[in-house]
């Protein structure tokens, strides 16, 4: 049932993944992120991390895709807008890039068994324990940088109406 | 995409029930059944989680149509459902915190104790503020009166003015299922859940050492559910009441009420819960 489950997210994953990149219409471009990122959500689920899930479906699919296509809505961008750019070469000099990305990062990847987790595995209170003393200076400095972002947000806007 | 729309706007309203704890545990023949349809650890994120997929159907459905005023009613929708979802999240953590857990049968559970020794530990007790910003967020993103401008049947025209037939009863299927689960998630967090006062697993535990009267489990089950339904009845009730009495808001003043108003109650709340919870314990 879990590898049925894991193969059915994964190919839905990547297939989407593919179609954000090769769709014409931003919006449907969007739209595939969202299923991507919704087969991600069920990839941590059976990863035995229901919180990382659900977080995962609450920020990214809930949230910043949500504001992404916000503002496709509201430039209004259709097929029509959006030239076909980059010469032959352009992609070509992509995809090698692409390809040694995969080369390099493929092979450090663990091909041991994993072992079965603890019960409190991937709980709120185990990844609440573990960013909050641990991991607490990187969380303190994403929210640093989150309240940076935001400031800069709300510069650039009082900007424009001045 | 214009078919795509309505389905994405019901499938978050049927999914969420799922983790809504309508019983206690029910013993049939020494089998152990949680009468609740799945136990998740995460119970109240998974709610928010799904709830924030809700947005889709009317932003799709306001872009698909290829009609700028349903685009600019799909953005109106989509940007009042977004604001609102921010203090209402905020709202539910007092909650959170004095139950010291996001598990929704342990958050029911939590509220059976007593208070005082009578009083039962229902949760808009000790979180009057929490409850009524909560309420009214849930109102805002389910788009109903007084926040209903993004549909406004007759007067603003709102982002499924392209949708005919069951497409549209669609859109309107998941706002009154959302009803029920706005009900339904309130009554949990905030009444109790399916909590009877001074109800217990083996009967009725009257205050005051005043004595046990003891009833047969499967009745104290069909008490409990009874109970929950009552409560959601009564809070469906309660929402349409609303809707039928206030007039509608106009757009600047919605907005005001969830930036200005409602989040920084929310996050006031959220720190006196803290500081409290610190001094008691």
């Amino acid at each position: 049932m879990e590898t049925f489950l894991f193969w059915i997210f994964a190919i839905v994953g990547v297939g989407c993944g593919i179609m954000v990149v090769f769709h014409r219409n931003p919006m449907s471009s969007a739209i595939y992120l969202v299923v991507t990122m919704l087969c991600l959500a069920g990839l941590y689920a059976l990863l035995a991390g229901p919180f990382v899930a659900v977080i995962q479906v609450l920020v990214y699919a809930g949230a910043v895709m949500v504001l992404m296509l916000f503002v496709i809505m509201m430039l209004n961008l259709r097929e029509e807008t959006l030239q076909r750019e980059g010469s032959l070469w352009t992609w070509l000099i992509a995809g090698l890039i692409g390809l040694g990305l995969i080369v390099a990062v493929v092979p450090p990847f663990p091909r041991t068994p994993p072992g079965t987790p603890t019960p409190a595995f991937g709980t709120i209170e185990a990844v609440g324990n573990q960013l909050f003393t641990v991991y607490m200076l990187p969380f303190e400095l994403t929210s640093v940088l989150l309240l940076i972002a935001i400031i800069g947000a709300v510069i650039l806007a009082k900007r424009r109406t001045l | 995409m214009h078919t795509l729309a309505p389905a994405a706007a019901l499938f978050p309203a049927l999914v969420v029930f799922a983790v809504i704890p309508f019983g206690d545990v029910l013993v049939i023949g020494g089998k152990e059944i949680p009468l609740q349809v799945a136990n998740l650890n995460v119970g109240i994120v998974y709610i928010f989680a799904i709830a924030s997929l809700a947005v889709y159907g009317t932003m799709l459905g306001g872009w698909a149509s290829n009609n700028n005023y349903s685009l600019l009613g799909g953005l109106r929708a989509s940007s009042q459902m977004i604001s609102y979802e921010v203090s209402m999240g905020l709202s539910i953590l007092g909650i959170l915190m004095i139950y010291q857990s996001a598990q929704l049968d342990v958050i029911v559970r939590e509220q059976g104790q007593l208070l005082w020794g009578f009083i039962p530990k229902w949760g808009f007790l000790l979180q009057l503020v929490a409850f009524f910003l909560f309420l009214t967020a849930a109102v805002a993103e389910n788009k109903r009166t007084p926040f209903d401008l993004p549909e406004g049947e007759s007067e603003i025209i709102g982002y499924f003015v392209e949708y005919s037939s069951m497409k549209f009863g669609m859109f309107f299927l998941a706002e009154f299922v959302e009803i029920i689960i706005v009900s339904g998630v309130v009554t949990t967090l905030f009444f109790g859940g399916w909590q009877f006062p001074y109800l217990q697993a083996d009967g009725f535990h009257w205050p005051f050492e005043a004595g046990v009267w003891h009833l047969p489990h499967l009745l104290v089950v069909l008490i409990q559910i009874a109970t929950f339904s009552v409560k959601v009845l009564v809070g469906c009730w309660i929402l349409l009441l609303v809707r039928w009495t206030l007039p509608r808001f106009r757009y600047d003043q919605v907005m005001r009420l969830g930036w200005k108003m409602m989040l920084p109650l929310a996050l006031a709340n959220l720190l006196i819960t803290a500081v409290i919870i610190l001094l008691v314990t």
